[in-house]
Formats: structure tokens, C-alpha cells, sequence
């Protein structure tokens, strides 16, 4: 198997089929960070599209370090993008019409079937109720709590993926997490036993 | 115990690992002496850990590329390119209105005062001469009075008329003396001089009432040398005047605003129509 580094230098000299593989290793992070920044599964899908079509014609640009940050940050300008594009548009549905025409109620279309359905529940409900405390925070805030806290992101690289200051991300965090403290807890009875007492505080 | 802004960020970040030593030891103390402080950062890391349990979804599809997606001409430049040049084109048309209003009041107010001018100064020379013909007229007129009177004075004195004239052209020198004889000599009627004396004597004094006329007074130099007429200014028929007239002129401003406004428009109307089609 190639490395990343070779990938990207063949990519580089005009392999699609090389950077096809990376996208391959990276698809399935850029469309989660797409999803949870969005909210909406078709916007999502076309941010993580452009982000890596952009990612192709930007490759140049890349200067070693991280690609993993290079890449979100290409993704956290195409979902700005698409943000803004979804909202001088009517909205569109969270959920998918079903076959009788009516909404669907969960992102039960996303969901791995190979999974239990107790636990199938489990984790709709989990996501559902993340998804829409997300939803509820200002646009940057969502971003760096999505970045840090579902991404795994260090302050640092955050702050370089967002393009603002190191305070910034702490002080935007901060107040993130404790928005969605106050959100999470209108859940407890969602979250896994072991978090109900989020909020109780 | 309210927690302020700042110990939430100084928690936030304590949860992170992300507090140098010094932020970190008297973050540690505090929380050893506050328990407020040490509920509000357990509350903080239950948020977080659910964050983290954040189920992964599945994509709905693979993202790979083909080469149609990266060839650059697929991509949503000409619509870029049109809108661009439209605004372009608006801009422009916005900055040629704004100097072709600016034109027309700096220099629209004074436009209807040239042609006027230009009127007067083809029509000045006629119009002045036109004035002053009565006046040379007039003039004329009062040399030739001027010599019947002297005329009639030399071969038949008036009494009355003579002597006032007399004394009106001569006011200084010698001629005064005289004139205040011929008047005490006027005044005499049945004196005993022979009429041959008073004839010589009135046509002295028409000789000196020569000199003073009143028209030489006026325009001396017309009763020596005849004016000539002025050339006037020769206008064409009315026909041609009017064909001049109707002579269609070409304003700049007008032709640039017509193509900066058409391509304005069309350059839009292509943006919206690429727009549309893609969404």
C-alpha cells in the first residue's frame, strides 16, 4: 500500500487515480465533519464533493504538517460555503420523504444495518440529539466544538483549520460546550447510562 | 456562586490539557477549594465525553473523482466570469451616468447662453449699425441744417437767433468783445450805418459762428468723410440653416451607457440563465 506522501506526489503530478485513494482513506472523516458543521445529509454531501475537488486543485498548496488539518480546513470553507448557499435557499428537510411521501423521522437511511437494533436505536437517538444541540449553536461555535470535541482536534490545529486566533478557540469552546451542556440535558434520558447526569450539576 | 466566563475557559481548557503550569496550578488549587468550580468542570467533561461518543455515519456514497469533475471547464467559471463582468459593466455604467449628469448640469446651464451668444456676435455688426444709421442720419440731418443756417445767417441775419448763437460759440478771447458789439450794434434799430456796413458786419459774424457749430460738436468727422457701410453678415436661406441643424450628433456618453447598459444586462441575464439551469 502507498503511502500519504506518495500519494500526494503523484496526485501532485496529475494521478486522479492516486488521489482518489486518498479520498478514499479521508471521505469518511470529511463527510462526518461536513454533517455535524450542516445538519443536512445532501448539503454535507455536496461540501465533502467540492471540498475534494477543491483539495485536487489546491494540492499544491500544501506544504507538509498535517493533512488531516489541511484537508478540514478545505472542508471548513466549503461547508461555510454551502451554509451559506442552503441559507438564501428554502430549507430542506433534515429528514428524507419515505414512500408514502411523508417525512421520515430519523436519519435511519445513514444507519449501519449490520448493527443491533437495540443499539441501532441507541445510537439514532444519541445523534439525533447531538445533531440538533449542534444545530442550535452559533456557526463558528459548531465548527470548533467539531473540530475539538468530535474530530479530536488540539487548540493549535483548530485554530489553524478555523483561521482565527488560539483565545478565540478557547474562549468560542468554552461557551460552546456550555450551551450544549444546558441543550444535552433536555436528553439525559437519550444519553448512555453512564452520561445521564450531564447537566444535573 | 456564580461561575464566571473566564473560570469556564480556564476549566474548558483544564479539561483539554491545554493550561500552561502556572494557569494550571492555580487552576488545581481553586478547584480543591471550590467545589461549585469542581461540579461545573465534571459537568463539563460528561459534555464532552457524550461529544465524543457522537456515533460515526456512514457515507451515502463514494467522493472519488472523475476526471470530468477536476477538468476546469466543467467547473462554474463562465458563470462566475459573466457575473463578474456584469457587475463590471453595471459599475461602469453607474460612473458614466454620474459624469454624464455631472456634464449636464456643470455645462447644461451654460449651454443655452452660447447659442445666444454666437447670435449676438453674427448679428452684432448689423444690429449696431442698424442702431447708428438714425444717428448718422440725425447727424446728416443736422450738418445740413447747420449750413442753411449758416447759409441764411450769412445773407440774412436774424436778429434774435444770431447773437445767442454768438454768444453760446464764443465764450473766450476776442471774439467776445465782438460779439457783445454786434449785439449793442443789433439792438440799434434806427441807427444811421448804411446797410453795406450791416451786411459786412453780419457776415463777420456768420465767419466766426462757423467755427462752432453744433453738429461739429456731435461728429465732426462724419460732415469730412462719409462713413462706409459696415459689412453685414450674410445668412443663408432658412433651408440650410435648419439642415444644418438637423445634423444628428453623436454623444460619446449616450453610446457608451446604450453598450455598458445592454451588456450589463445581458451578461445577467446569462449569470441568472447558468445559475438556474445548474441549480
Amino acid at each position: 500500500m502507498m503511502d500519504l506522501q506518495d500519494q500526494i506526489k503523484k496526485s501532485l503530478a496529475g494521478d486522479l487515480e492516486s488521489f482518489n485513494q486518498i479520498i478514499l482513506s479521508f471521505q469518511s472523516l470529511v463527510y462526518n465533519q461536513a454533517y455535524r458543521i450542516i445538519g443536512e445529509p445532501d448539503a454535507a454531501a455536496d461540501a465533502t464533493q467540492e471540498a475534494f475537488i477543491s483539495a485536487y486543485k489546491k494540492l499544491h498548496t500544501y506544504r507538509g504538517g498535517s493533512f488531516k488539518s489541511w484537508l478540514l480546513r478545505i472542508v471548513s470553507n466549503a461547508c461555510y460555503d454551502e451554509y451559506r448557499r442552503r441559507k438564501r435557499k428554502p430549507v430542506v428537510p433534515l429528514y428524507p420523504e419515505g414512500d408514502d411521501g411523508e417525512e421520515m423521522e430519523s436519519a435511519s437511511w445513514l444507519e449501519d444495518t449490520s448493527e443491533k437494533p437495540e443499539d441501532t436505536l441507541m445510537r439514532r437517538e444519541l445523534s439525533e440529539a447531538i445533531q440538533y444541540c449542534l444545530d442550535r449553536l452559533e456557526y463558528e461555535f459548531r465548527t470548533i466544538v467539531v473540530l475539538v470535541d468530535i474530530q479530536g482536534l488540539d487548540y493549535a490545529t483548530a485554530a489553524e483549520v478555523i483561521d482565527r486566533p488560539l483565545g478565540t478557540v478557547k474562549s468560542r469552546l468554552a461557551r460552546a460546550r456550555n450551551n450544549l451542556k444546558d441543550c444535552l440535558q433536555g436528553f439525559k434520558e437519550l444519553l448512555p447510562q453512564g452520561l445521564r447526569h450531564v447537566g444535573e450539576v | 456562586m456564580k461561575i464566571s466566563n473566564r473560570d469556564w475557559i480556564q476549566l474548558s481548557s483544564y479539561l483539554d490539557g491545554e493550561l500552561n503550569p502556572r494557569e494550571l496550578n492555580k487552576i488545581e488549587e481553586r478547584l480543591k477549594q471550590e467545589p461549585v468550580l469542581q461540579l461545573a468542570l465534571e459537568e463539563m467533561s460528561q459534555t464532552k465525553k457524550t461529544l465524543q461518543q457522537t456515533p460515526k455515519l456512514k457515507i451515502p456514497q463514494n467522493f472519488i473523482l472523475t476526471p470530468a469533475m477536476v477538468g476546469g471547464k466543467t467547473r462554474p467559471r463562465p458563470a462566475r466570469g459573466y457575473r463578474l463582468v456584469s457587475a463590471l459593466m453595471t459599475f461602469l455604467l453607474i460612473g458614466v451616468l454620474v459624469l454624464d449628469f455631472g456634464r449636464f448640469f456643470m455645462i447644461g446651464a451654460m449651454a443655452p447662453a452660447a447659442p445666444k451668444e454666437v447670435m449676438l456676435e453674427a448679428v452684432s455688426d448689423s444690429v449696431v449699425e442698424a442702431l447708428e444709421e438714425p444717428a448718422l442720419m440725425e447727424a446728416e440731418g443736422d450738418m445740413e441744417a447747420d449750413r442753411a443756417v449758416a447759409e441764411t445767417e450769412a445773407g440774412a441775419p436774424q436778429e434774435e437767433e444770431a447773437p445767442a448763437v454768438a454768444a453760446e460759440a464764443v465764450e473766450e478771447g476776442e471774439s467776445v468783445g465782438f460779439s457783445q458789439e454786434a449785439e449793442s450794434k443789433s439792438t440799434e434799430e434806427g441807427s444811421t450805418d448804411t446797410a453795406a456796413n450791416q451786411a459786412d458786419e453780419w457776415q463777420e459774424e456768420a465767419d466766426v459762428e462757423e467755427l462752432v457749430l453744433p453738429s461739429q460738436t456731435f461728429t465732426p468727422d462724419i460732415t469730412r468723410t462719409p462713413v462706409p457701410p459696415p459689412p453685414t453678415m450674410e445668412f443663408g436661406p432658412d433651408e440650410e440653416i435648419h439642415k444644418l441643424e438637423r445634423i444628428p450628433a453623436i454623444d460619446p456618453f449616450r453610446v457608451l451607457e446604450i453598450i455598458l447598459g445592454f451588456g450589463a444586462i445581458s451578461f445577467g441575464i446569462a449569470t441568472w440563465v447558468i445559475r438556474r439551469k445548474r441549480s
